[in-house]
């Protein structure tokens, strides 16, 4: 049991990467490269390199900064999948898959990091290049809505799928994680506009999944530490 | 599974489904919410564009759409009341609501299709942007709930009476009711509400 105590205590400090990665996140997009909202899709291209090279060193090290976070997440998703294959038992297939898009989509974030880190690099590039790269990075930015889609199903099934008579996480963040998965496919259509709720700075594939993701991330927080608490790794209901 | 309730009856403070899939079920109507305003505010700003390319709905397959998820719904709520009873041709009763939802899904396919042959696509005006993703993100849900509907079929013994958990099939009759609701609110702004500009 002391043994399991000390487990306790590294579990936790793994959760605790979750904050950072977003911490690190937040601090590159809004005060580095204030594009925290977005900037619109119809900026042109001279208004787009004017904004990277104002901001060259906050580009520069807000892609230090996505790429870093995308390299210290791991503890936190391992936390994750911990508990869910504890939950699948012999067979663990959705978090399998649950594993795999998180790499995937942690690799968009790494990519997202560099593109902006492109555009940022040679100021004195021309207007439409620094354009592109930076257009990437803002893709990169909003598009993993995609693959998180799968993710967060996978991990909503899962958790509903638990028939313990004390579920190992609690049924409602299974629903949750269906509600964000459900909620982040519109993002996978920012590529068709550039005005309106549908564009990578509107409504409903911006702010929406931006909103529903914070949500998502303290939610998963809280349960992992509440988890961690009751020792559910060690729950031996059948 | 435990059964937990009574089939006769249905206990005080009863939730229907379980508590959690309340989560969902509200976070996805807030969401909706949000997204009903964004069209709202924009049927207003943008008055004279809109109401242009909303002349070009059809509201005959808007309302026979209505009218097929409605009565899906019906049909659904009559498998939980079967259920609840312990009867048999609940089975019966989720394939006529599947049948009508897949009717639904085709006369989507056949009004969207009109509309791309008549040159009105996902990008060709701002009513159409909104038309097509909000009634895709719908379509969306009616798949998923289809889905469902689907899985709970197969939770019926030979005579069709319910084996499984009871709060399964309610909480599947409940997420096939939010599907309707949205629809209903969809179908009463995008294809009746008109914004008249100074009216």
């Amino acid at each position: 049991m002391k043994q399991a105590g000390s487990r306790q205590g590294a579990l936790r400090l793994c959760v605790f990467a979750g904050p950072l990665w977003g911490t690190l996140f937040f601090i590159a997009l809004w005060p580095l490269m204030h594009i925290f909202p977005p900037y619109s899709p119809t900026w042109s291209a001279a208004e787009v390199a004017t904004h990277v090279r104002d901001n060259q060193t906050g580009f520069l090290v807000g892609g230090i900064l996505l790429m870093t976070a995308a390299a210290i997440v791991w503890p936190f998703i391992t936390v994750i999948l911990l508990f869910l294959k504890k939950i699948e038992g012999r067979l663990p297939i959705w978090t399998t898959v649950t594993a795999l898009v998180f790499t995937f989509g942690q690799f968009t974030v790494f990519m997202c990091g560099l593109a902006f880190t492109m555009a940022a690099f040679r100021p004195e590039a021309s207007n439409e290049m620094i354009r592109a790269w930076s257009d990437l990075g803002m893709f990169l930015l909003v598009i993993p809505a995609i693959p998180g889609t799968t993710q967060y199903l996978a991990t909503g099934a899962v958790i509903l799928q638990d028939s313990r008579a004390k579920p190992i996480l609690p049924r409602w963040y299974g629903y949750l994680n269906l509600w964000v998965g459900i909620l982040s496919a519109p993002g996978a259509v920012v590529g068709l506009f550039k005005v309106g709720p549908f564009a990578w700075n509107g409504i409903a594939a911006f702010w929406i999944p931006a909103v529903v993701f914070g949500v998502w991330i303290t939610a998963t927080q809280i349960i992992l530490l509440g988890a961690i608490k009751r020792n559910a790794l060690a729950d031996e209901q059948p | 599974m435990i059964e937990t309730h009574d089939r006769t009856e249905t206990p005080r403070g009863h939730i229907p489904g379980e508590p959690g899939l309340w989560v969902l079920i509200f976070g996805d109507l807030l969401v909706f919410g949000v997204l009903f305003v964004t069209y709202a505010v924009s049927l207003v700003n943008d008055a004279d564009a809109m109401r242009l390319s909303q002349e070009k709905l059809g509201r005959g397959l808007g309302l026979a759409n209505t009218i097929l998820l409605l009565t899906s719904s019906w049909f659904i709520a009559h498998a939980v009341i079967a259920a609840r009873r312990g009867a048999p041709g609940v089975r019966r009763l989720i394939f006529a609501a599947i049948a009508l939802g897949t009717a639904f899904v085709a006369v989507k396919i056949v009004e969207w299709g009109g509309h791309i042959g008549s040159g009105d696509t996902l990008n060709s005006s701002s009513f159409f942007t909104f038309y097509f993703m909000y009634t895709g993100i719908h379509l969306l849900h009616v798949l998923i709930g289809l889905g469902v509907l689907c899985w709970t079929a197969t939770q019926c013994d030979s005579r069709g009476a319910w084996t499984g958990s009871f709060a399964v099939l309610e909480g599947s009759a409940v997420f096939w009711h939010l599907v309707d609701l949205l629809w209903v609110m969809i179908f009463a702004l995008l294809y009746l509400l008109r914004h008249g500009g100074a009216a």
